[in-house]
């Protein structure tokens, strides 16, 4: 077992995640974490994210043990002001999907443990709720796959 | 040989000087930068900056002369801000990058990051911040009072979620990117998402039209 996977297990039973089925109802397409200046105290991670089940799926919360907190939030832009609102609950429809994206929904992660560059793998778990987890790892990338 | 009155000769010499005259400008005309199919909202015409004071990460005074003489990209936003200034500013790193087949334009256009956000954002962490995208890009902040005067110019608005005294905040603002004439004109504005290929390409095609209407009109 590798140090990244027995630190997300060691999280998963921390926050009471089911292992259980995880990689069968989402596939993570592309994540990665824009690489940030040396001084950056907020990063964003992107990704799609599939439902292959045949009923709705809901993700109420990231975490992150590279990061001191992280979040679902969306940048939406009103009368010329573009701003970030904080997603409590994320639907993805049966056998749809949802995009993260620069400019649109991103997950926001917040006190880095380290400078991370691009190439580094750091490990992100979504939580559904339905009470499984899905654990993955993100790639830090200078620009968008 | 048949002679003929000089009014005649005259008159024929003025025609040529005339057609001569009208086929120069007319060639100028026909030659004519286009402004169509840009992603960049052109202004009516060009706006003056009007003056504002606000100092850049090297604790100089960064006022509206400091955008005479050369093009600026001109983009309002804060550090701590995850998603949409670190897209903008690598999106205007490779906007730079993309002026390398034109180096005296590359060389005469600056890239001007404002932070709205002069509490959290000193000096050396805008350079820090702003160096990481390109070494050559600019910073700069200054009070609300001057920073909403500047950016009030380029339509940008923006509103610090700070009303509760912590260091933990958001702060909304315009995702715009100005671009701003060697006059110190407000010429065009870049909105939404923005692709560095596009933003180069347009703004050749402006500095081409600018280039042509001054070598014209003044
Ligand atoms: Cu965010």
């Amino acid at each position: 077992m590798t140090t990244s996977s027995s630190r997300l297990l060691a999280l998963g039973l921390l926050t009471l995640c089911s292992l259980a089925a995880r990689a069968d109802i989402l596939s993570i397409e592309n994540p990665w974490i824009r690489e940030a200046p040396p001084n950056a105290r907020v990063l964003a991670a992107y990704l799609v994210i599939h439902n292959n089940s045949d009923a709705p799926v809901a993700i109420t919360d990231v975490t992150s043990p590279a990061f001191g907190s992280a979040m679902m939030h969306a940048t939406v832009e009103e009368n010329g002001l573009s701003r970030m609102v904080h997603l409590g609950r994320v639907e993805i429809p049966p056998h749809g999907e949802v995009r993260f994206a620069p400019g649109g929904r991103h997950i926001m992660l917040f006190d880095p443990e380290k400078r991370f560059r691009a190439g580094d793998k750091v490990p992100l778990v979504l939580h559904m709720d339905n009470g499984i987890c899905n654990f993955f790892d993100a790639t830090v990338r200078k620009t968008q796959p | 040989m048949i002679k003929r009155p000089l009014s005649y000769r005259l008159k024929l010499f003025l025609i040529a000087v005339a057609a001569l005259i009208g086929g120069y400008f007319a060639g100028h005309y026909f030659a004519r930068p286009d402004l169509k199919n840009l992603s960049a909202v052109m202004m009516p015409k060009p706006i003056p900056v009007q003056p504002f004071e606000l100092t850049d990460f090297n604790g100089k005074r960064f006022d509206a002369g400091r955008l005479k003489g050369h093009w600026s990209f001109v983009f309002f936003g804060y550090t701590h801000c995850p998603d949409v200034c670190p897209t903008t500013l690598s999106e205007l790193a490779r906007v730079f990058n993309r002026l390398a087949d034109d180096p005296a334009l590359q060389q005469n256009t600056e890239f001007v990051f404002v932070s709205v956000d002069p509490k959290r954002d000193t000096p050396e962490q805008l350079k820090t911040f702003v160096h990481y995208f390109n070494p050559g890009f600019l910073a700069a902040t200054g009070d609300d009072e001057q920073l909403t005067r500047f950016a009030k110019q380029l339509f940008v608005v923006y509103q610090r979620d700070d009303a509760n005294g912590g260091d933990d905040y958001d702060v909304a603002h315009s995702a715009n990117i100005s671009l701003i004439d060697p006059d110190g004109n407000f010429v065009a504005a870049f909105k939404g998402v923005h692709d560095p290929k596009r933003i180069a390409a347009d703004f050749k095609q402006i500095v081409k039209y600018w280039n042509w209407s001054h070598d014209n009109f003044f």
